[in-house]
């Protein structure tokens, strides 16, 4: 089973089989995620009655995300992992969001609900103003979004007034399904690596300033 | 041959050293290592004496915490095969009990079967394994034995082959193998690991009770040094990217599973919000995977904690005196897990941050405190005379036990500027060592008032400002003048580490606390009152 944990805006944390999700939970609180964290991998288990061994693979949702929350999540997604001397991979939050969305649409174009488009953009907040963005183009013969640019940093005032998806929540759950997708297809896994999209905050000193005038 | 067993004496290191040669070849220790061992208070020697030679000797050391470690016996071929290591090991068992220990602990190599079975049949079992212990990559068995409890000695008297502690040749080891197993009925010390992300160290220790397994820090400080101080978001990128690393690294030094692991203790304040978030959150996934209670702790009361590792308990009442570039807190600590009273903090900057800020004044790199020490050497103290902040009649009213380091920092920057702006040349020496003295003695003239007032007679140092040469110097002066008993753990338990904090968690545990909920949250302000979160 697949541990997957992201806290990229929310928190979610989900367990998926060889191509479901067996139990998600998530809390949509954009600064509480060390507060829930824990509770919600508890949760999880219970629902799915799983044993907390029976997890073999970590999932992390990388990113891009405000920087202090989304860390919490990789933190506990990759203590995890090295508690049980599982691998931990990564998945770019974007792609969850993504999968998700055009799993929707491509099902309700199938029924004839929409008409098939699958140019899709996922924006989220990056604080400042600014917002996250990531621009797929469909699903490929694996059922994996295809991204084809970002994610990078734009200013908010540059977003469109419509079109561009902004998900209320990234879903653990399809972040878990994209890391079994590929396991499943042979399709290499990305690297857990958080995807900060900006430096630290601060410039090196120019030196003391004069306490005397 | 008949032998007897006698006190070790400084005078026997010489013929001492011919066993010590024999038993442990490339591991013997050096003579200088020996007498310094025997003449030491807290250890106990023995030698063997056959036909007025020493044929063999042995030592413990038995401190006031409650445990002692076996740290040797050799005993030499000409008397092998008679029961010598055996009566050596009860003697040392004897002693231990007598300093009131309650377990006895001791190391062997794990190639050393003759000597494992001599300890096992003397009720000492198996608690984890030092992989590359010796100095030929061997691998150390950890043992205890429980001296409170009944223990039935089984196997004849006879087995050789025994030195704790470090390596013999394995061909001077063929004794007689006793075999037989020994019941040992002790409330085994709970399996700890902690986690400790704070400020700019990562830190992961782990402990069996108050016995330290592994301590294992990655720093960012390095990362920190082009900004002159610690960068919270470098230093929670930098603690993110140690953290599995770390993690591996102390399981592998302590020798033990993770899935052995009794429970999970992590700083859970105060300190650096998104520092701490990520030893929390990833404390919360250990403790998940592992299914093992999770305790979050307080990082002040760990660095008291720290002290259980180095003597086996806190003696209470105590006054701590914690100094950092992130602290500078004095607490009474009445009990480590019950009664920890805030007497005062600064309530500016932190001295070890008052030492960076100063040390850029000067154009001494960061960290500050140690180039400060160094540039100090050659100076005068007493060349300028800075502030003690918050020493004026009027502040110790107000202000009896905290401190504040923002004033002493501004007038070493006036102090500068002036002489600089007067065209003559500022002794670096002479201002860092002016600088240290006003900072050591306003810190310890205010532990000192703190143990007079309340008529405690302890004062134990913490932080990484301890590191500081001279602050331990006049502590150790000032404290003896006064008759306080000073307390400093080991550097490597003052400066952040993850050995302090799941200390301290075994101590809640063995307190009877009931661990943290799973819901708990950093806390970068958590009082110095709360030794542990609900």
């Amino acid at each position: 089973m697949i541990l997957a944990v992201d806290s990229s805006s929310g928190t979610s944390v989900a367990l998926v089989g060889a191509a479901r999700v067996v139990a998600e939970a998530s809390s949509d609180d954009t600064i509480g995620h060390t507060e829930v964290v824990g509770t919600l991998i508890a949760q999880v288990l219970h629902e799915a009655q799983a044993s907390p061994g029976d997890v073999t693979l970590v999932a992390s949702g990388i990113g891009p995300g405000p920087f202090t929350g989304l860390r919490v999540g990789m933190a506990a997604a990759r203590a995890y992992a090295v508690a049980l001397g599982v691998p931990e991979v990564g998945v770019l939050s974007h792609d969850a969001a993504a999968l998700e969305w055009l799993e929707h649409h491509y099902a309700r174009a199938r029924t004839g609900l929409a008409q098939l488009d699958p140019s899709v953009t996922i924006a989220t907040d990056a604080r400042r103003k600014q917002l996250f963005v990531s621009q797929y183009f469909g699903l490929d013969d694996n059922w994996l979004p295809v991204r084809t640019q970002g994610p990078s940093i734009v200013s908010a005032a540059d977003a469109p007034a419509e079109g561009w998806i902004r998900p209320e929540r990234i879903s653990a759950g399809f972040l878990g399904l994209i890391a079994a997708r590929r396991r499943n297809m042979g399709v290499p896994q990305t690297e857990a690596v958080p995807q900060y999209l900006r430096d630290p905050d601060v410039t090196p000193s120019a030196g003391p300033k004069r306490v005397t005038s | 041959m008949s032998w007897v067993i006698r006190d070790a004496t400084v005078d026997d290191v010489p013929s001492i050293m011919q066993v010590e040669h024999e038993a442990f070849g490339v591991d013997a220790w050096s003579a200088e290592t020996i007498a310094a061992d025997i003449a030491r208070p807290t250890t106990k020697y023995f030698a063997v004496e056959a036909e007025g030679v020493v044929r063999g000797y042995a030592g413990v050391s038995a401190l006031s915490g409650g445990e002692a470690d076996i740290l040797t016996i050799a005993v030499s071929a000409a008397l092998r095969g008679q029961g010598v290591g055996r009566a050596l090991l009860r003697r040392l068992i004897g002693e231990a009990r007598e300093n009131s220990a309650r377990l006895i602990f001791l190391e062997v190599r794990e190639d050393n079967r003759a000597a494992i079975s001599l300890y096992q049949s003397e009720g000492f079992e198996f608690i984890g394994r030092r992989p590359a212990y010796y100095n030929d990559g061997m691998t150390a068995l950890t043992m205890r034995r429980s001296l409170v409890d009944p223990v039935v000695a089984v196997g004849p008297v006879g087995a050789e082959a025994l030195h704790a502690g470090r390596a013999a040749e394995g061909s001077a080891l063929e004794g007689q193998v006793v075999t037989g197993q020994a019941s040992v009925v002790a409330e085994p010390a709970p399996l700890v690991i902690g986690i400790e992300t704070s400020c700019d160290e990562t830190g992961v220790g782990i402990v069996r009770g108050t016995r330290l397994l592994a301590n294992v820090i990655a720093s960012s400080m390095d990362e920190h040094a082009r900004f002159g101080g610690v960068v919270p978001e470098v230093a929670a990128r930098a603690h993110l990217e140690a953290l599995a690393p770390t993690l591996r690294q102390a399981v592998a030094e302590a020798g033990v599973r993770l899935s052995d692991v009794d429970a999970v203790a992590v700083t859970a304040g105060p300190g650096l919000a998104g520092a701490l978030m990520v030893g929390v959150g990833a404390a919360k996934g250990l403790a998940l995977a592992l299914d093992k209670p999770l305790y979050g702790v307080n990082h002040l009361v760990g660095h008291v904690g720290a002290d259980v590792l180095d003597r086996g308990a806190v003696v209470a009442p105590t006054v701590a005196l914690l100094v950092s570039g992130g602290h500078t807190s004095l607490l009474l600590v009445r009990d480590l897990v019950d009664d920890v009273e805030l007497l005062g903090e600064t309530i500016d900057d932190a001295a070890g941050e008052a030492f960076d800020k100063v040390a850029r004044l000067l154009g001494l790199p960061y960290p500050g405190g140690p180039h400060i020490q160094r540039a100090a050497e050659s100076g005068n103290p007493k060349a300028v005379r800075f502030p003690r902040g918050l020493s004026l009649p009027k502040d110790m009213a107000a202000h009896r036990y905290d401190f504040s380091f923002s004033g002493v920092k501004t007038a070493v920057a006036r102090y500068v500027e002036s002489i600089r702006d007067s065209g003559a040349q500022v002794s670096t020496a002479d201002t860092a060592a002016s600088f240290q003295e006003a900072v050591v003695d306003v810190l310890l003239t205010k532990a000192l008032a703190a143990c007079a007032d309340l008529g405690v007679p302890r004062l134990l140092l913490g932080g990484g400002v301890v590191a500081n040469g001279a602050l331990r110097a006049a502590a150790e002066l000032r404290c003896a003048a006064q008759g306080v008993e000073l307390r400093i753990p080991p550097l490597s338990l003052c400066t952040d580490n993850g050995a302090m904090i799941a200390a301290l968690g075994a101590q809640l545990i063995l307190a009877g606390k009931a661990p943290s909920t799973l819901s708990f949250g950093a806390d970068s302000t958590l009082p110095a009152t709360t030794a542990m979160v609900a």
